[in-house]
């Protein structure tokens, strides 16, 4: 979101300081997305959804600094590793990406989404459920193969579809502020003494599998077009739980369960761009974005570009690389500050946050009615956390919703309504069963326990 | 209870402060009858920051913008295949602060999208100019030329798998139209938007799509695709060894254009002066060479003549919606 | 965050099977009420209909199964301990006039422009929920709240309409 509305800004500059501009840009709103995620439970970023899980818990539990250092850190490693997987195998990459058609995409949001239900806090059931509520969510409006408008209640307010800023926005920001005013606080009221709560060398040593882990992942996934960081860092999250000892913590401020899945969301910086600068093609919304200004500074970006413009494409990865390190050092110098902001009187901070609601809704299309779907998010976020039923799910139903039945549907017409396609292809194949095994595989250790209402 | 009156003081002096902030504010508003124009002119692109319609639209600003003493700001409303942005204009003030820019989605909107604007809703001003489609394969399928395309596409009904918008969208329509205009039928994939077109043609899932010469020029230089031809009455000045379908034989015309529009009732004074300040702004060679650079037609029209040209499309692009089966809105 | 370990209240079953059952509901109304849904065909494309129909499928048989549990485990065993529904009232009032207020806001940034009704709104509640609070003098409250707004509505104006440009005024 903030590349779009700083776009404009860089239409005055020279190519190379546009470049440097937004990639700072690019880098700096990933870590900032994390930073509100972390503090106020708004995530910045589709990535960050899954950083709030454990990142605002730990605030919650007086941990500000601690979350926002591992996320720093996390990121800045994650970034890193994104960026020199760009530089070295770029074209490999690319390649692979190419294997990826509708149905290896299809399969991709399955295994995303079921990633995602194994891993939510809370019941699984109930997550399953959420989900599917985001899933609607995510169909109203024009539907894309044959252009119907769904679930839009006669109302063109409601055609032009769901954006996902105004719903995070509402879901997770709105809701909380409104949790504040029942209270009169917010949960981070009571922020403790900053001193020794930044992570020492070793408890970040403790992390470096799992930011390994998430960095491979995330550089990965980034690289195949319109997967993006969302399936990223669910399978990341996904991972961790299972790889630790203390799944059951999970939710409640776990550091692998953020560290993960931040490397991830940072390495898909580096894996994003691979498509863009090897084939023209932008891998997600932020790349497209980019992929305009390049268009604006007169580049084009395209499989010619390693050889007509390797000064170009050297200037990327020098523009990326400083950025990373900017918004390390910016991070590491801020985060007290940050959290300090924590310290304003609850009352206060309440009021702006739901100040910062409204405005942000509406910057993100200029539109009045997506202030009001923020709004009536946030009535839905705060009753469902009463009722109890995780909210993170129906996040990213609607990322991941209109995603999978897009692919799913073009699969089909291009194997004329043939489903055996979803299994012919290997790729595809393997993601599926893959699902598949996250699926049933807790109900083969424990055979009471799958989709338990009750758990 | 004396807090409580302080209190009460407190909140008097607060509501009076903030009655005056509003008074001032609303008399910045009314500065009546000053020339035109002499605040803020607003530029609403219907479609995301970055795209084409964006790209343009800022040229276009800019270079306006050289010929006033007030600054032009430029803002995206998008949403609804473009339907929300026209909306957004068609309803604000008609006193000439707010302009907008469009594509054929206009046309195609009213008929698929009840709540859409027509074009009778809104007062177009200028046109800009067209963005052709055009015709592209993969280099690998062996075919070289249009005829080979249409032959291998007759020989084998919907063996061909085009990649194009959704029902409605430009590039759609395109492919929609070469079916009629060279009698073959083909299986339309729809994507959302242009880059997952180019990725798709690039990966093998497609073999051809109708997209706009600049989505794959850097392609075909490549070597990768082929671009078959250009549905434009010229040539292309970013692909000029490109012909034209009409050169092949083939009597076809398709493509999105923009135009820039006001909404119905601006005071004719204000009307007739940004009609020829942005007639002026498309003919200034520099803006054309700015534009051209970002790969844009400029063909100027008149705002007589853009409603001709619009009308023209509307009647050409009816019959071909109706049989598609998407007009479900203002039938004819 | 509701902790994971702990099994739920039955009554809490019946609350979010009805409230996920609205969901589900007002989807199905919704999708029948679309005729085009229903009746055109769309070759090999399995129609703008498949998921839908998938989804609120799910959902149903979710919220009814909830429904469903949550009253088989009070007729086995009623719960000892009473006031959950209250619990869910408890506290309402005060996010639903918050609610009624933002909405009135955002309706008012329209007529009387984004600073006045802002700075209205902002300095209404920051006295309020100071109030409620009570913590502090009524003096230190009052100043607080000038405080608040001051740097709350003038941050955001500076940063997003006056740096960044948002048509909000």
């Amino acid at each position: 979101m903030a590349l779009a509305i700083l776009l404009p800004v860089t239409y005055a500059m020279s190519p190379i300081a546009a470049m440097v501009f937004l990639m700072a840009v690019f880098s700096a709103s990933v870590f900032g997305g994390s930073i509100s995620a972390i503090l106020i439970n708004i995530p910045g970023t589709p990535g960050a959804i899954v950083t709030q899980l454990e990142g605002y818990a730990m605030t919650c539990r007086g941990k500000a600094s601690e979350a926002l250092t591992y996320s720093l850190f996390s990121s800045t490693i994650g970034g890193i590793i994104g960026l020199i997987i760009l530089m070295l195998v770029a074209p490999i990459v690319a390649g692979a990406a190419m294997q990826f058609r509708s149905p290896e995409f299809t399969m991709a949001t399955v295994f995303g989404l079921t990633m995602l239900a194994y891993s939510t806090p809370g019941s699984t059931f109930r997550g399953v459920l959420s989900g599917a509520v985001g899933l609607l969510c995510g169909m109203v409006g024009f539907d894309l193969v044959t252009d119907v408008s769904r679930f839009d209640f006669g109302t063109s307010a409601l055609q032009s579809g769901i954006e996902l800023v105004p719903l995070t926005v509402g879901l997770f920001g709105l809701a909380e502020v409104l949790r504040g005013v029942e209270n009169n606080t917010t949960q981070t009221d009571r922020t403790p003494p900053l001193k020794a709560l930044t992570p020492s060398f070793a408890q970040l040593k403790r992390l470096w599998k799992t930011i390994l882990r998430g960095s491979a992942l995330g550089a990965i996934v980034g690289a195949i077009p319109a997967a993006g960081s969302a399936i990223a860092v669910a399978v990341s999250y996904a991972q961790e739980k299972r790889l630790s000892k203390r799944a059951d913590e999970f939710g409640t401020g776990v550091p692998e369960g953020l560290a993960g899945p931040e490397a991830a969301n940072n390495a898909c910086v580096g894996g994003a761009l691979v498509p863009l600068m090897t084939l023209g093609i932008p891998g997600d919304t932020m790349t497209a974005v980019l992929m305009g200004a390049l268009l604006i500074h007169g580049l084009r970006p395209g499989p010619l570009l390693f050889t007509e413009r390797p000064d170009f494409v050297a200037t990327v990865y020098v523009a990326l690389f400083l950025a990373l390190l900017l918004t390390f050092v910016l991070g590491f110098l801020l985060i007290r500050h940050f959290v300090r902001l924590m310290r304003t009187p609850s009352h206060i901070l309440l009021i702006i946050i739901a100040l910062l609601c409204v405005v942000g809704a509406f910057a993100i299309r200029n539109n009045v009615t997506d202030v009001y779907i923020m709004i009536a998010f946030g009535v839905i976020g705060y009753v469902m956390n009463k009722l109890e039923i995780p909210v993170a799910p129906l996040a990213f139903g609607l990322i991941l919703g209109p995603i999978l039945e897009e692919n799913l549907r073009r699969s089909l017409i291009i194997s004329d309504g043939s489903w055996m396609v979803f299994i012919e292809r290997p790729i595809a194949l393997t993601m599926l069963l893959l699902s598949l095994g996250a699926l049933f595989y807790p109900f083969l250790r424990n055979p009471g326990k799958l989709l338990s209402i009750n758990q | 209870m004396h807090f409580t009156s302080r209190f009460r003081g407190s909140v008097a002096i607060m509501v009076l402060t903030v009655t005056t902030l509003t008074m001032i504010l609303g008399a910045c508003d009314r500065q009546a009858e000053e020339p035109f124009p002499s605040n803020p002119i607003t530029l609403v692109v219907n479609w995301p920051a970055g795209g084409g319609m964006d790209r343009i639209g800022r040229v276009i600003a800019e270079y306006a913008r050289r010929r006033l003493d007030v600054p032009i700001a430029v803002i995206n409303v998008s949403g609804a295949g473009g339907a929300s942005g026209v909306r957004h204009v068609a309803d604000s003030d008609p006193d000439g602060y707010t302009v907008g820019i469009l594509g054929a989605s206009l046309v195609a909107s009213q008929y698929i999208n009840p709540n859409a604007n027509a074009i009778d809703d809104i007062d177009l001003i200028a046109l800009v100019g067209p963005d052709p489609a055009a015709l592209e394969v993969r280099s690998d399928s062996g075919i070289n030329s249009l005829a080979e395309y249409v032959q291998r596409a007759q020989s084998n009904p919907r063996s061909i798998k085009n990649g194009n918008d959704a029902p409605g969208g430009v590039s759609h329509i395109a492919a929609t139209l070469l079916e009629r205009s060279a009698n073959i039928e083909l299986t339309l994939v729809p994507y959302r938007g242009y880059a997952p077109t180019v990725a798709a043609i690039l990966s093998g899932e497609i073999q051809s799509s109708t997209l706009p010469v600049h989505q794959l020029i850097e392609q075909h230089k490549a070597g990768e695709v082929n671009i078959l031809g250009v549905m434009s009455e010229e040539r292309h000045f970013m692909a000029p060894d490109i012909p034209t379908f009409k050169e092949q034989g083939i009597d076809l015309v398709a493509g999105d254009w923009r135009a820039i529009f006001l909404p119905n009732g601006v005071p004719d004074d204000h009307r007739a002066f940004l009609e020829a300040l942005f007639l002026e702004t498309l003919n200034d060679p520099d803006f054309q060479a700015a534009a051209e650079q970002l790969s844009f037609f400029i063909t100027p029209m008149t705002a007589a003549d853009t409603k001709r040209f619009v009308e023209a499309f509307d009647q050409e692009l009816y019959p071909v919606l109706l049989e598609a089966g998407l007009v479900r809105a203002r039938h004819k | 965050m509701p902790d994971p370990s702990r099994s739920h209240d039955p009554r809490n079953q019946i609350a979010a099977g009805s409230f996920l059952g609205i969901w589900s509901a007002i989807g199905w109304w919704s999708a029948a009420r679309t005729t085009s849904l229903w009746t055109v065909e769309y070759g090999a494309d399995p129609g703008p209909v498949l998921l839908p129909i998938l989804v609120l499928t799910i959902l149903s048989l979710g919220a009814l199964a909830l429904v469903a549990e949550g009253t088989r485990q009070i007729l086995v065993e009623p719960p000892t301990h009473k006031g959950y529904w209250s619990s869910l009232r408890r506290y309402t009032l005060t996010p639903v006039l918050f609610i009624a207020s933002l909405l009135a806001y955002v309706i008012a940034i329209e007529f009387i422009g984004f600073i006045p009704s802002s700075s209205v709104f902002a300095f209404v509640w920051i006295a309020a929920l100071g109030f409620k609070i009570g913590e502090g003098a009524p003096r230190t409250l009052f100043f607080m709240a000038i405080a608040g707004t001051l740097i709350g509505v003038g941050l955001i104006y500076f940063v997003f309409i006056y740096l960044i440009g948002v048509p909000l005024r």
